[in-house]
């Protein structure tokens, strides 16, 4: 395997690296399998991306599935035609916009995020006002997410049709329609709750 | 088809959301098993009832003796490249051993794969519920293995029916739903991964490549 780097305007075809590193503008037209990809520019790839790491400080666009050990995401990462991101962590900073699934054990963000749905272990959104600039003008629409699912959820500032758990914790600036949850529920009170089912404990 | 709503599966079974999510990101649960239907708070996925408490079990029976990789292999919907000797099927309690005895000359073969001895277990379970003799159950066999082995997949519903007064079996893609008239009588519906899990589960060790 080798290492890629495009640093002005590049094309590639996809293949297997150890590291390919984006720092103009590249695009790829099929697969990826690399140990790290590094984006600090502008990347458009069509085909799917099987990868350790997965850092995204620039622009990506992505077409088809990602299965990532680590993704961390400062800049904004999209995926068109609803496919799924899959990682054991996700650290997101910036924004990831997702017509589809977002899989991930912890998912700790403080950007924003557009998903239909995510679902994991340990799953923590809080959009908030950010010092980065670019944050700040894309942030003015809270993450929106139709459905997540998670054993221990933490939100703010996240508009959701439904969240299901076992320990949810709703902080200031939500809006979720259905909560079912299993374990220990608080809500803000700065937030709005529909409807609440399940066996839980309240605790404000 | 017997369907599990995803909060009675988490409950029954004890696991986490994040241990169902991990599993299905790790392969050992196919994405086809959960089916999505609307429910009144907007959707709500359901599961193939047995097929997934059967998988969930061996996932936790097996989950601190090999790795996810070694898991996902094993539980791989694809039929394993592992065969058993014929001389060691005697080990599995679930086999009929009239059966085994009956196979040298209705299905004579060195070695069995998962599926093949999937079917095996199926038939000698129908044949102690209807108490068939064992011509019966061997003849059953032998019509059965050549249409069970063409989907080359465990991932498979065994129907076993009766019309005429004579057994016949059914084999579909799991999971699938089949309605008969009136004149057949379904006898069981088992769902040959299911099988297979239980038989990884119990007799890895027999399986050889």
């Amino acid at each position: 395997m080798r290492d890629f780097k495009i640093e002005g305007l590049g094309n590639i075809s996809g293949g297997e690296f150890d590291t390919l590193h984006v720092e103009g503008v590249g695009n790829c037209s099929s697969n990826i399998k690399a140990k790290e990809i590094k984006i600090q520019g502008v990347f458009n790839c069509s085909g799917e991306i099987e990868t350790d790491s997965l850092s995204c400080e620039g622009v990506a666009n992505f077409k088809a599935n990602i299965r990532a050990k680590k993704i961390y995401v400062e800049g904004v990462l999209s995926e068109r035609r609803g496919t799924k991101i899959e990682a054991e962590q996700i650290t997101c900073e910036g924004v990831i916009k997702t017509g589809g699934e977002i899989s991930a054990d912890v998912l700790n963000a403080e950007g924003c995020i557009d998903a239909d749905e995510i679902v994991g272990d340990y799953i923590k959104i809080l959009s908030h006002w950010h010092k980065n600039r670019l944050i700040m003008v894309l942030n003015k629409i809270r993450s929106k997410v139709r459905i997540i699912e998670a054993t221990t959820i933490e939100l703010s500032g996240v508009k959701a049709e439904t969240v299901n758990g076992k320990d949810i914790k709703i902080g200031a600036n939500c809006q979720i329609d259905n909560i079912d949850c299993s374990g220990i529920l608080s809500i803000d009170p700065a937030s709005f709750v529909g409807k609440i089912t399940g066996e839980y404990t309240r605790r404000d | 088809m017997n369907l599990i709503s995803k909060k009675d599966l988490l409950a029954i079974t004890g696991i986490s959301y994040g241990q169902l999510y991990r599993w299905k990101r790790e392969r050992l649960i196919p994405e086809e098993w959960f089916i999505k239907q609307s429910a009144y708070t907007g959707q709500e996925t359901f599961f193939p009832r047995e097929q997934i408490l059967s998988r969930i079990h061996s996932i936790l029976d097996l989950k601190d003796n090999y790795s996810h990789e070694e898991l996902a292999k094993m539980l791989s919907p694809e039929a394993s490249q592992s065969k058993i000797n014929y001389e060691d099927l005697n080990q599995i309690d679930e086999i009929d051993k009239n059966l085994i005895e009956r196979l040298p000359e209705v299905y004579h073969k060195e070695q069995y794969d998962y599926l093949e001895t999937a079917l095996m277990i199926a038939i000698s379970k129908a044949a102690v519920t209807l108490r068939v003799s064992d011509d019966e159950a061997a003849e059953l066999f032998s019509r059965s293995i050549a249409p069970a082995l063409v989907h080359k997949s465990i991932n498979t519903t065994c129907t076993i029916f009766r019309m005429d007064q004579r057994l016949h079996t059914l084999f579909t893609q799991s999971p699938a739903n089949t309605e008969f008239d009136s004149g057949i009588t379904v006898i069981d519906r088992i769902p040959l991964n299911g099988i297979v899990d239980h038989v990884k589960t119990r007799y890895i060790s027999l399986f050889v490549k």
